[in-house]
Protein backbone atom coordinates (compact mmCIF):
# COMPACT_ATOMS: atom_id res chain seq x y z
CA UNK A 1 0.00 0.00 0.00
CA UNK A 2 1.32 3.48 -0.74
CA UNK A 3 1.56 6.23 1.78
CA UNK A 4 -0.18 8.98 -0.12
CA UNK A 5 -2.94 8.90 2.46
CA UNK A 6 -1.08 11.21 4.77
CA UNK A 7 -0.71 14.02 2.28
CA UNK A 8 -3.53 13.53 -0.22
CA UNK A 9 -7.09 13.73 0.79
CA UNK A 10 -9.84 13.30 -1.80
CA UNK A 11 -12.72 14.59 0.21
CA UNK A 12 -13.03 16.32 3.53
CA UNK A 13 -16.22 16.39 5.57
CA UNK A 14 -16.46 18.91 8.40
CA UNK A 15 -19.06 18.81 11.17
CA UNK A 16 -21.74 17.47 8.86
CA UNK A 17 -25.21 17.16 10.36
CA UNK A 18 -28.24 15.89 8.47
CA UNK A 19 -31.72 15.30 9.83
CA UNK A 20 -34.96 13.94 8.43
CA UNK A 21 -38.02 15.38 10.15
CA UNK A 22 -35.84 16.78 12.96
CA UNK A 23 -34.43 13.31 13.72
CA UNK A 24 -30.65 13.36 13.26
CA UNK A 25 -29.37 10.85 10.72
CA UNK A 26 -25.80 12.12 10.75
CA UNK A 27 -24.43 14.16 13.59
CA UNK A 28 -21.21 16.18 13.55
CA UNK A 29 -19.46 13.95 11.07
CA UNK A 30 -15.78 14.78 10.53
CA UNK A 31 -14.00 12.74 7.89
CA UNK A 32 -11.03 12.82 5.59
CA UNK A 33 -11.00 10.17 2.92
CA UNK A 34 -7.75 9.42 1.08
CA UNK A 35 -7.22 9.82 -2.63
CA UNK A 36 -6.43 6.82 -4.80
CA UNK A 37 -7.76 4.26 -2.35
CA UNK A 38 -10.75 2.04 -1.85
CA UNK A 39 -12.73 3.13 1.18
CA UNK A 40 -15.56 1.13 2.75
CA UNK A 41 -18.29 2.97 4.62
CA UNK A 42 -19.77 0.57 7.15
CA UNK A 43 -22.34 0.64 9.89
CA UNK A 44 -25.64 -0.91 10.93
CA UNK A 45 -28.96 -0.21 9.20
CA UNK A 46 -30.05 3.37 9.77
CA UNK A 47 -26.49 4.48 10.57
CA UNK A 48 -26.60 7.10 7.82
CA UNK A 49 -24.34 5.45 5.23
CA UNK A 50 -26.51 6.26 2.21
CA UNK A 51 -27.21 9.69 3.68
CA UNK A 52 -23.48 10.35 3.92
CA UNK A 53 -23.01 9.46 0.24
CA UNK A 54 -26.00 11.58 -0.79
CA UNK A 55 -24.81 14.53 1.29
CA UNK A 56 -21.39 14.28 -0.37
CA UNK A 57 -23.13 14.47 -3.73
CA UNK A 58 -25.12 17.49 -2.62
CA UNK A 59 -28.39 15.66 -3.17
CA UNK A 60 -29.94 16.34 0.23
CA UNK A 61 -30.18 19.44 2.37
CA UNK A 62 -27.78 19.51 5.31
CA UNK A 63 -28.36 21.31 8.58
CA UNK A 64 -24.75 22.08 9.15
CA UNK A 65 -21.31 21.24 7.89
CA UNK A 66 -19.09 21.45 4.88
CA UNK A 67 -18.01 18.96 2.27
CA UNK A 68 -15.01 19.80 0.15
CA UNK A 69 -13.49 17.77 -2.62
CA UNK A 70 -9.81 18.45 -3.23
CA UNK A 71 -8.95 19.81 -6.62
CA UNK A 72 -7.15 17.56 -9.05
CA UNK A 73 -4.63 19.37 -11.27
CA UNK A 74 -6.31 22.63 -10.36
CA UNK A 75 -9.74 21.46 -11.41
CA UNK A 76 -12.81 20.37 -9.52
CA UNK A 77 -12.86 16.57 -9.56
CA UNK A 78 -15.52 14.78 -11.56
CA UNK A 79 -17.68 12.64 -9.32
CA UNK A 80 -19.27 9.39 -10.42
CA UNK A 81 -22.17 7.81 -8.62
CA UNK A 82 -23.48 4.28 -8.42
CA UNK A 83 -26.86 4.32 -6.68
CA UNK A 84 -28.55 1.28 -5.21
CA UNK A 85 -29.95 -0.46 -8.23
CA UNK A 86 -33.56 -0.26 -7.03
CA UNK A 87 -33.45 3.53 -7.25
CA UNK A 88 -33.89 3.44 -11.04
CA UNK A 89 -36.98 2.51 -13.07
CA UNK A 90 -35.99 -0.84 -14.61
CA UNK A 91 -39.12 -0.97 -16.78
CA UNK A 92 -37.99 2.14 -18.63
CA UNK A 93 -37.80 1.62 -22.42
CA UNK A 94 -34.03 1.84 -22.82
CA UNK A 95 -31.33 -0.70 -23.64
CA UNK A 96 -28.29 -1.52 -21.53
CA UNK A 97 -26.10 0.49 -23.91
CA UNK A 98 -28.47 3.49 -23.61
CA UNK A 99 -28.09 3.41 -19.83
CA UNK A 100 -24.30 3.23 -19.99
CA UNK A 101 -24.23 6.05 -22.55
CA UNK A 102 -26.05 8.19 -19.96
CA UNK A 103 -22.74 8.18 -18.09
CA UNK A 104 -21.39 10.51 -20.80
CA UNK A 105 -24.24 13.03 -20.44
CA UNK A 106 -22.55 14.99 -17.65
CA UNK A 107 -19.55 15.71 -19.88
CA UNK A 108 -21.81 16.73 -22.75
CA UNK A 109 -23.80 19.25 -20.74
CA UNK A 110 -27.25 20.52 -21.71
CA UNK A 111 -28.71 19.93 -25.18
CA UNK A 112 -25.64 18.33 -26.86
CA UNK A 113 -26.34 14.81 -28.04
CA UNK A 114 -24.10 11.80 -27.45
CA UNK A 115 -22.03 11.06 -30.54
CA UNK A 116 -20.73 7.86 -32.04
CA UNK A 117 -17.54 8.01 -29.95
CA UNK A 118 -19.59 8.36 -26.77
CA UNK A 119 -21.49 5.19 -27.63
CA UNK A 120 -18.25 3.43 -28.52
CA UNK A 121 -16.79 4.45 -25.19
CA UNK A 122 -19.93 3.22 -23.44
CA UNK A 123 -19.45 -0.09 -25.24
CA UNK A 124 -15.87 -0.30 -23.94
CA UNK A 125 -17.14 0.28 -20.41
CA UNK A 126 -19.66 -2.52 -20.94
CA UNK A 127 -16.85 -4.82 -22.05
CA UNK A 128 -14.93 -4.04 -18.87
CA UNK A 129 -17.86 -5.23 -16.80
CA UNK A 130 -18.36 -8.29 -18.99
CA UNK A 131 -21.76 -7.05 -20.15
CA UNK A 132 -21.13 -6.44 -23.86
CA UNK A 133 -23.32 -9.32 -25.01
CA UNK A 134 -26.29 -7.64 -23.29
CA UNK A 135 -25.71 -4.22 -24.87
CA UNK A 136 -28.96 -4.21 -26.84
CA UNK A 137 -31.08 -5.93 -24.23
CA UNK A 138 -33.91 -3.99 -22.65
CA UNK A 139 -33.05 -3.36 -19.02
CA UNK A 140 -36.13 -5.04 -17.54
CA UNK A 141 -34.73 -8.38 -18.71
CA UNK A 142 -31.58 -8.21 -16.58
CA UNK A 143 -30.83 -10.12 -13.40
CA UNK A 144 -29.92 -8.22 -10.23
CA UNK A 145 -26.20 -8.78 -10.81
CA UNK A 146 -26.45 -7.64 -14.42
CA UNK A 147 -28.28 -4.50 -13.31
CA UNK A 148 -25.49 -3.76 -10.86
CA UNK A 149 -22.82 -4.31 -13.53
CA UNK A 150 -24.74 -2.01 -15.90
CA UNK A 151 -24.65 0.71 -13.26
CA UNK A 152 -20.93 0.19 -12.67
CA UNK A 153 -20.31 0.39 -16.43
CA UNK A 154 -22.29 3.64 -16.45
CA UNK A 155 -20.11 5.00 -13.63
CA UNK A 156 -17.01 4.06 -15.66
CA UNK A 157 -18.49 5.97 -18.60
CA UNK A 158 -18.64 9.04 -16.35
CA UNK A 159 -14.79 9.00 -16.35
CA UNK A 160 -14.89 10.24 -12.80
CA UNK A 161 -12.00 10.93 -10.45
CA UNK A 162 -13.98 9.93 -7.42
CA UNK A 163 -16.61 7.19 -7.38
CA UNK A 164 -19.26 7.10 -4.70
CA UNK A 165 -21.06 3.75 -4.65
CA UNK A 166 -24.04 2.74 -2.58
CA UNK A 167 -23.74 -0.98 -1.91
CA UNK A 168 -22.17 -2.09 -5.20
CA UNK A 169 -22.21 -5.75 -4.07
CA UNK A 170 -25.85 -5.87 -3.08
CA UNK A 171 -27.75 -8.77 -4.63
CA UNK A 172 -24.89 -10.04 -6.80
CA UNK A 173 -23.47 -13.57 -6.93
CA UNK A 174 -19.90 -14.43 -5.97
CA UNK A 175 -18.52 -14.36 -9.51
CA UNK A 176 -19.99 -10.90 -10.13
CA UNK A 177 -18.70 -9.68 -6.79
CA UNK A 178 -15.18 -10.82 -7.76
CA UNK A 179 -15.36 -9.09 -11.13
CA UNK A 180 -16.65 -5.88 -9.53
CA UNK A 181 -13.87 -5.81 -6.95
CA UNK A 182 -11.28 -6.44 -9.69
CA UNK A 183 -12.68 -3.43 -11.52
CA UNK A 184 -12.52 -1.28 -8.39
CA UNK A 185 -8.89 -2.31 -7.89
CA UNK A 186 -8.19 -1.42 -11.49
CA UNK A 187 -9.70 2.02 -10.86
CA UNK A 188 -7.45 2.38 -7.85
CA UNK A 189 -4.38 1.53 -9.95
CA UNK A 190 -5.41 4.37 -12.25
CA UNK A 191 -5.30 6.71 -9.25
CA UNK A 192 -9.07 6.94 -8.83
CA UNK A 193 -10.76 7.17 -5.46
CA UNK A 194 -13.60 4.81 -4.61
CA UNK A 195 -15.90 5.21 -1.62
CA UNK A 196 -18.39 2.37 -1.27
CA UNK A 197 -21.08 1.52 1.24
CA UNK A 198 -20.32 -2.06 2.25
CA UNK A 199 -22.01 -4.65 4.45
CA UNK A 200 -19.98 -7.81 4.46
CA UNK A 201 -17.58 -7.74 7.40
CA UNK A 202 -15.72 -10.82 6.16
CA UNK A 203 -14.49 -9.25 2.93
CA UNK A 204 -13.44 -5.79 4.17
CA UNK A 205 -9.77 -6.62 4.68
CA UNK A 206 -9.59 -8.28 1.25
CA UNK A 207 -11.33 -5.56 -0.70
CA UNK A 208 -10.61 -2.22 0.92
CA UNK A 209 -7.66 -0.10 2.05
CA UNK A 210 -9.53 2.24 4.28
CA UNK A 211 -12.67 1.86 6.35
CA UNK A 212 -15.01 4.37 7.91
CA UNK A 213 -17.25 3.01 10.64
CA UNK A 214 -20.28 5.17 11.26
CA UNK A 215 -23.35 5.04 13.38
CA UNK A 216 -24.87 8.51 13.12
CA UNK A 217 -21.50 9.72 14.40
CA UNK A 218 -18.16 8.56 13.08
CA UNK A 219 -16.93 5.72 15.29
CA UNK A 220 -13.57 5.31 13.59
CA UNK A 221 -11.99 6.00 10.23
CA UNK A 222 -8.59 4.97 8.95
CA UNK A 223 -6.57 2.19 7.38
CA UNK A 224 -8.32 -1.13 7.62
CA UNK A 225 -5.55 -2.82 9.62
CA UNK A 226 -5.71 -0.09 12.29
CA UNK A 227 -9.40 0.59 12.44
CA UNK A 228 -11.09 -2.71 11.66
CA UNK A 229 -10.80 -4.06 15.20
CA UNK A 230 -13.22 -6.00 17.37
CA UNK A 231 -13.45 -3.10 19.74
CA UNK A 232 -14.41 -0.57 17.04
CA UNK A 233 -16.89 -2.99 15.48
CA UNK A 234 -18.58 -3.56 18.81
CA UNK A 235 -18.84 0.16 19.34
CA UNK A 236 -20.31 0.63 15.86
CA UNK A 237 -22.85 -2.13 15.81
CA UNK A 238 -23.79 -2.48 19.45
CA UNK A 239 -25.35 0.95 19.65
CA UNK A 240 -27.81 0.04 16.93
CA UNK A 241 -28.82 -3.15 18.67
CA UNK A 242 -28.26 -5.21 15.55
CA UNK A 243 -26.83 -8.32 17.12
CA UNK A 244 -26.70 -10.49 14.02
CA UNK A 245 -23.92 -8.44 12.47
CA UNK A 246 -21.30 -9.86 14.78
CA UNK B 1 -59.39 23.33 -48.10
CA UNK B 2 -62.71 21.68 -47.36
CA UNK B 3 -64.19 21.86 -43.87
CA UNK B 4 -64.04 18.11 -43.39
CA UNK B 5 -60.37 17.97 -44.31
CA UNK B 6 -59.69 20.86 -41.93
CA UNK B 7 -61.43 19.09 -39.06
CA UNK B 8 -59.53 15.87 -39.73
CA UNK B 9 -56.24 17.71 -39.82
CA UNK B 10 -56.95 19.59 -36.59
CA UNK B 11 -58.01 16.35 -34.91
CA UNK B 12 -54.94 14.46 -36.08
CA UNK B 13 -52.46 17.24 -35.24
CA UNK B 14 -54.02 17.74 -31.80
CA UNK B 15 -53.92 14.07 -30.92
CA UNK B 16 -50.34 13.74 -32.20
CA UNK B 17 -49.25 16.81 -30.22
CA UNK B 18 -50.78 15.42 -27.02
CA UNK B 19 -49.07 12.05 -27.45
CA UNK B 20 -45.55 13.49 -27.14
CA UNK B 21 -45.68 14.97 -23.62
CA UNK B 22 -47.93 12.01 -22.78
CA UNK B 23 -45.05 9.59 -23.31
CA UNK B 24 -42.98 11.28 -20.63
CA UNK B 25 -45.91 11.75 -18.25
CA UNK B 26 -46.61 8.02 -18.54
CA UNK B 27 -42.97 7.03 -18.03
CA UNK B 28 -42.70 9.33 -15.03
CA UNK B 29 -45.81 7.64 -13.61
CA UNK B 30 -47.67 10.94 -13.71
CA UNK B 31 -50.48 10.02 -16.08
CA UNK B 32 -53.17 11.54 -13.91
CA UNK B 33 -51.29 14.82 -13.86
CA UNK B 34 -52.56 15.29 -17.40
CA UNK B 35 -56.11 15.04 -16.10
CA UNK B 36 -55.28 17.47 -13.34
CA UNK B 37 -53.70 20.16 -15.49
CA UNK B 38 -56.26 19.93 -18.28
CA UNK B 39 -58.82 20.99 -15.70
CA UNK B 40 -56.93 23.63 -13.76
CA UNK B 41 -55.62 25.47 -16.83
CA UNK B 42 -59.20 26.65 -17.11
CA UNK B 43 -58.61 28.72 -13.98
CA UNK B 44 -55.53 30.18 -15.65
CA UNK B 45 -57.60 31.12 -18.68
CA UNK B 46 -60.39 32.64 -16.61
CA UNK B 47 -58.01 34.70 -14.46
CA UNK B 48 -56.13 35.90 -17.53
CA UNK B 49 -59.46 36.74 -19.17
CA UNK B 50 -60.44 38.90 -16.21
CA UNK B 51 -57.10 40.66 -16.41
CA UNK B 52 -57.23 41.50 -20.13
CA UNK B 53 -60.97 41.17 -20.88
CA UNK B 54 -60.29 39.78 -24.35
CA UNK B 55 -61.03 36.21 -25.32
CA UNK B 56 -58.61 36.16 -28.23
CA UNK B 57 -55.67 37.54 -26.26
CA UNK B 58 -52.53 35.39 -26.18
CA UNK B 59 -52.35 36.15 -22.44
CA UNK B 60 -55.05 33.53 -22.00
CA UNK B 61 -52.62 30.95 -23.30
CA UNK B 62 -49.90 32.23 -21.01
CA UNK B 63 -52.24 32.18 -18.01
CA UNK B 64 -53.08 28.58 -18.80
CA UNK B 65 -49.47 27.59 -19.33
CA UNK B 66 -48.53 29.01 -15.93
CA UNK B 67 -51.45 27.40 -14.11
CA UNK B 68 -50.39 23.86 -15.10
CA UNK B 69 -47.02 23.90 -13.33
CA UNK B 70 -48.59 25.78 -10.40
CA UNK B 71 -51.12 22.95 -10.00
CA UNK B 72 -48.33 20.38 -9.97
CA UNK B 73 -46.38 22.47 -7.50
CA UNK B 74 -49.32 22.85 -5.08
CA UNK B 75 -50.04 19.13 -5.36
CA UNK B 76 -46.42 18.29 -4.54
CA UNK B 77 -46.43 20.73 -1.61
CA UNK B 78 -49.53 19.07 -0.21
CA UNK B 79 -48.20 15.54 -0.62
CA UNK B 80 -44.86 16.56 0.95
CA UNK B 81 -46.65 17.48 4.17
CA UNK B 82 -47.39 13.73 4.36
CA UNK B 83 -50.92 14.49 5.51
CA UNK B 84 -52.27 12.75 2.40
CA UNK B 85 -50.85 10.41 -0.23
CA UNK B 86 -49.81 11.71 -3.63
CA UNK B 87 -52.89 10.51 -5.50
CA UNK B 88 -55.16 11.99 -2.84
CA UNK B 89 -53.30 15.29 -3.11
CA UNK B 90 -54.03 15.30 -6.86
CA UNK B 91 -57.67 14.47 -6.13
CA UNK B 92 -57.96 17.38 -3.74
CA UNK B 93 -56.07 20.12 -5.55
CA UNK B 94 -57.35 19.95 -9.09
CA UNK B 95 -61.10 19.73 -8.43
CA UNK B 96 -60.71 22.67 -6.06
CA UNK B 97 -58.96 24.88 -8.63
CA UNK B 98 -61.29 23.69 -11.38
CA UNK B 99 -64.40 24.41 -9.36
CA UNK B 100 -63.16 27.92 -8.64
CA UNK B 101 -62.83 28.40 -12.39
CA UNK B 102 -66.33 27.05 -13.04
CA UNK B 103 -67.82 29.34 -10.38
CA UNK B 104 -65.97 32.36 -11.79
CA UNK B 105 -67.19 31.61 -15.31
CA UNK B 106 -70.83 31.17 -14.34
CA UNK B 107 -70.78 34.22 -12.07
CA UNK B 108 -68.86 36.79 -14.07
CA UNK B 109 -68.25 35.62 -17.58
CA UNK B 110 -71.75 34.51 -18.42
CA UNK B 111 -72.13 37.08 -21.16
CA UNK B 112 -68.76 36.39 -22.75
CA UNK B 113 -68.29 33.46 -25.07
CA UNK B 114 -66.58 31.35 -22.46
CA UNK B 115 -69.12 28.69 -21.68
CA UNK B 116 -68.50 25.56 -19.69
CA UNK B 117 -69.89 23.16 -22.29
CA UNK B 118 -67.43 24.08 -24.98
CA UNK B 119 -64.59 23.98 -22.48
CA UNK B 120 -65.52 20.52 -21.23
CA UNK B 121 -66.37 18.91 -24.53
CA UNK B 122 -64.72 21.02 -27.21
CA UNK B 123 -66.31 22.05 -30.48
CA UNK B 124 -64.29 20.45 -33.21
CA UNK B 125 -67.23 20.47 -35.61
CA UNK B 126 -67.33 24.28 -35.46
CA UNK B 127 -63.56 24.69 -35.76
CA UNK B 128 -63.70 25.54 -39.51
CA UNK B 129 -65.90 28.58 -38.77
CA UNK B 130 -63.13 30.25 -36.81
CA UNK B 131 -60.87 31.56 -39.57
CA UNK B 132 -57.34 32.86 -39.55
CA UNK B 133 -57.62 36.10 -41.49
CA UNK B 134 -54.55 38.18 -42.26
CA UNK B 135 -54.77 41.41 -44.34
CA UNK B 136 -58.15 40.31 -45.59
CA UNK B 137 -56.92 36.91 -46.79
CA UNK B 138 -58.46 33.73 -45.42
CA UNK B 139 -55.56 31.50 -44.43
CA UNK B 140 -57.57 28.53 -43.18
CA UNK B 141 -59.07 27.52 -39.87
CA UNK B 142 -57.44 29.01 -36.78
CA UNK B 143 -57.49 25.59 -35.12
CA UNK B 144 -55.11 24.31 -37.77
CA UNK B 145 -52.53 26.86 -36.77
CA UNK B 146 -53.00 26.26 -33.06
CA UNK B 147 -52.77 22.49 -33.30
CA UNK B 148 -49.89 22.69 -35.80
CA UNK B 149 -47.94 25.08 -33.58
CA UNK B 150 -48.41 22.90 -30.53
CA UNK B 151 -47.24 19.82 -32.40
CA UNK B 152 -44.16 21.72 -33.56
CA UNK B 153 -43.48 23.08 -30.04
CA UNK B 154 -43.65 19.55 -28.67
CA UNK B 155 -41.42 18.12 -31.39
CA UNK B 156 -38.84 20.85 -30.87
CA UNK B 157 -38.98 20.60 -27.07
CA UNK B 158 -38.59 16.81 -27.08
CA UNK B 159 -35.85 16.69 -29.67
CA UNK B 160 -33.79 19.47 -28.07
CA UNK B 161 -34.14 18.12 -24.53
CA UNK B 162 -34.45 14.43 -25.41
CA UNK B 163 -31.35 13.44 -23.48
CA UNK B 164 -32.38 15.45 -20.41
CA UNK B 165 -35.96 14.14 -20.45
CA UNK B 166 -34.65 10.59 -20.78
CA UNK B 167 -32.11 10.72 -17.95
CA UNK B 168 -34.32 12.68 -15.55
CA UNK B 169 -37.21 10.26 -16.11
CA UNK B 170 -35.06 7.14 -15.80
CA UNK B 171 -32.78 8.10 -12.93
CA UNK B 172 -33.36 11.56 -11.43
CA UNK B 173 -30.58 11.07 -8.88
CA UNK B 174 -27.94 10.47 -11.54
CA UNK B 175 -29.33 13.42 -13.51
CA UNK B 176 -28.94 15.67 -10.46
CA UNK B 177 -25.37 14.45 -9.87
CA UNK B 178 -24.50 15.26 -13.48
CA UNK B 179 -25.91 18.77 -13.21
CA UNK B 180 -29.26 18.30 -14.96
CA UNK B 181 -31.69 19.75 -12.46
CA UNK B 182 -34.64 17.35 -12.29
CA UNK B 183 -36.86 20.22 -11.13
CA UNK B 184 -36.08 22.35 -14.20
CA UNK B 185 -36.76 19.45 -16.57
CA UNK B 186 -39.87 18.44 -14.61
CA UNK B 187 -41.44 21.90 -14.69
CA UNK B 188 -40.50 22.46 -18.34
CA UNK B 189 -42.33 19.26 -19.18
CA UNK B 190 -45.32 20.41 -17.10
CA UNK B 191 -45.34 23.72 -18.99
CA UNK B 192 -45.19 21.95 -22.35
CA UNK B 193 -48.00 19.63 -21.27
CA UNK B 194 -50.11 22.58 -20.08
CA UNK B 195 -49.64 24.51 -23.33
CA UNK B 196 -50.57 21.41 -25.27
CA UNK B 197 -53.62 20.89 -23.10
CA UNK B 198 -54.83 24.46 -23.74
CA UNK B 199 -54.59 24.05 -27.47
CA UNK B 200 -56.10 20.60 -27.32
CA UNK B 201 -59.08 21.49 -25.24
CA UNK B 202 -60.18 24.14 -27.71
CA UNK B 203 -60.58 21.24 -30.09
CA UNK B 204 -61.57 18.25 -27.99
CA UNK B 205 -62.49 19.67 -24.58
CA UNK B 206 -60.69 19.30 -21.28
CA UNK B 207 -62.29 16.00 -20.30
CA UNK B 208 -60.85 14.06 -23.21
CA UNK B 209 -57.36 15.53 -23.42
CA UNK B 210 -56.16 12.89 -20.97
CA UNK B 211 -57.19 10.19 -23.44
CA UNK B 212 -54.99 11.72 -26.12
CA UNK B 213 -52.05 12.21 -23.81
CA UNK B 214 -52.02 8.84 -22.09
CA UNK B 215 -53.69 6.17 -24.24
CA UNK B 216 -51.34 6.49 -27.27
CA UNK B 217 -48.31 6.55 -24.95
CA UNK B 218 -49.56 3.56 -22.97
CA UNK B 219 -50.18 1.62 -26.21
CA UNK B 220 -46.74 2.47 -27.56
CA UNK B 221 -45.17 1.38 -24.25
CA UNK B 222 -46.59 -2.09 -24.82
CA UNK B 223 -45.41 -2.25 -28.44
CA UNK B 224 -41.76 -1.30 -28.13
CA UNK B 225 -38.84 -1.27 -25.72
CA UNK B 226 -37.16 1.72 -27.31
CA UNK B 227 -37.93 5.25 -26.16
CA UNK B 228 -37.58 6.91 -29.58
CA UNK B 229 -39.78 4.30 -31.24
CA UNK B 230 -42.25 4.70 -28.40
CA UNK B 231 -42.60 8.42 -29.16
CA UNK B 232 -43.06 7.79 -32.90
CA UNK B 233 -45.61 5.04 -32.36
CA UNK B 234 -47.55 7.20 -29.89
CA UNK B 235 -47.65 10.06 -32.40
CA UNK B 236 -48.76 7.64 -35.13
CA UNK B 237 -51.58 6.32 -32.96
CA UNK B 238 -52.58 9.92 -32.20
CA UNK B 239 -52.74 10.81 -35.90
CA UNK B 240 -54.68 7.66 -36.76
CA UNK B 241 -57.15 8.16 -33.90
CA UNK B 242 -57.83 11.71 -35.09
CA UNK B 243 -58.64 10.68 -38.65
CA UNK B 244 -60.49 7.46 -37.81
CA UNK B 245 -62.40 9.29 -35.08
CA UNK B 246 -63.62 11.90 -37.51
CA UNK B 247 -64.92 9.35 -40.04
CA UNK B 248 -66.59 7.26 -37.35
CA UNK B 249 -68.29 10.38 -35.99
CA UNK B 250 -69.53 11.37 -39.46
CA UNK B 251 -70.75 7.84 -40.13
CA UNK B 252 -72.84 7.65 -36.95
CA UNK B 253 -73.46 11.41 -36.58
CA UNK B 254 -71.98 11.56 -33.05
CA UNK B 255 -69.31 13.58 -31.19
CA UNK B 256 -66.00 13.76 -33.05
CA UNK B 257 -63.91 14.13 -29.90
CA UNK B 258 -65.71 11.19 -28.32
CA UNK B 259 -65.00 8.96 -31.32
CA UNK B 260 -61.36 10.02 -31.39
CA UNK B 261 -60.96 9.12 -27.72
CA UNK B 262 -62.68 5.78 -28.38
CA UNK B 263 -60.17 5.01 -31.11
CA UNK B 264 -57.26 5.63 -28.74
CA UNK B 265 -58.96 3.04 -26.51
CA UNK B 266 -59.25 0.60 -29.41
CA UNK B 267 -55.54 1.03 -30.18
CA UNK B 268 -54.73 0.41 -26.54
CA UNK B 269 -56.82 -2.78 -26.44
CA UNK B 270 -55.02 -3.97 -29.57
CA UNK B 271 -51.65 -3.25 -27.98
CA UNK B 272 -52.55 -5.21 -24.85
CA UNK B 273 -53.57 -8.15 -27.01
CA UNK B 274 -50.40 -7.95 -29.10
CA UNK B 275 -48.29 -7.75 -25.96
CA UNK B 276 -49.97 -10.81 -24.42
CA UNK B 277 -49.61 -12.85 -27.62
CA UNK B 278 -45.95 -11.93 -27.91
CA UNK B 279 -45.28 -12.97 -24.32
CA UNK B 280 -47.08 -16.27 -24.90
CA UNK B 281 -45.08 -16.91 -28.06
CA UNK B 282 -41.86 -16.24 -26.17
CA UNK B 283 -42.73 -18.60 -23.35
CA UNK B 284 -43.58 -21.32 -25.89
CA UNK B 285 -40.19 -20.85 -27.56
CA UNK B 286 -38.48 -21.02 -24.17
CA UNK B 287 -40.22 -24.31 -23.37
Amino acid sequence: MNNSAENECAVEVNRLTVAYDSKPVLSNVDLELPRGMLTAVMGPNGAGKTTLIKAMLGLIPTINGKISFSEINGKKPCIGYVPQSESADWDFPVSVLDVVTMGCYGRLGWIKRPKREDREFAMECLKKTGMEEYANRQISRLSGGQQQRTFIARALAQRADIYLMDEPFKGVDNATERSIIDLLKELRSEGKTVVAVHHDLSTVSDYFDWVTLINIKVVASGEVRNVFTDENLTRTYRAANVGNYI
Amino acid sequence: MSASLEIQLIAALTAAGCAIPGVFLLLRKMSMVSDSITHTILLGIVLAFFAVNDLSSPFLLIGAAIMGPITVWITELLSKTKTVSEDAATGIVFPLLFSIAVILITKYAGTAHLDTDSVLLGELAFAPFDRMVLFGYDLGAKGLYISGCLLIINIVFTSVFYKELQVVSFDPVLAAVMGFSPAVVHYSLMTAASLTAVGAFEAVGSVLVTAFMIAPAASAYLLTENLKKMIFIAVGIGLASGILGYHTAVLYDVSIAGCMACWTGVFFAGSVLWNLLRKKKKSIIKQ
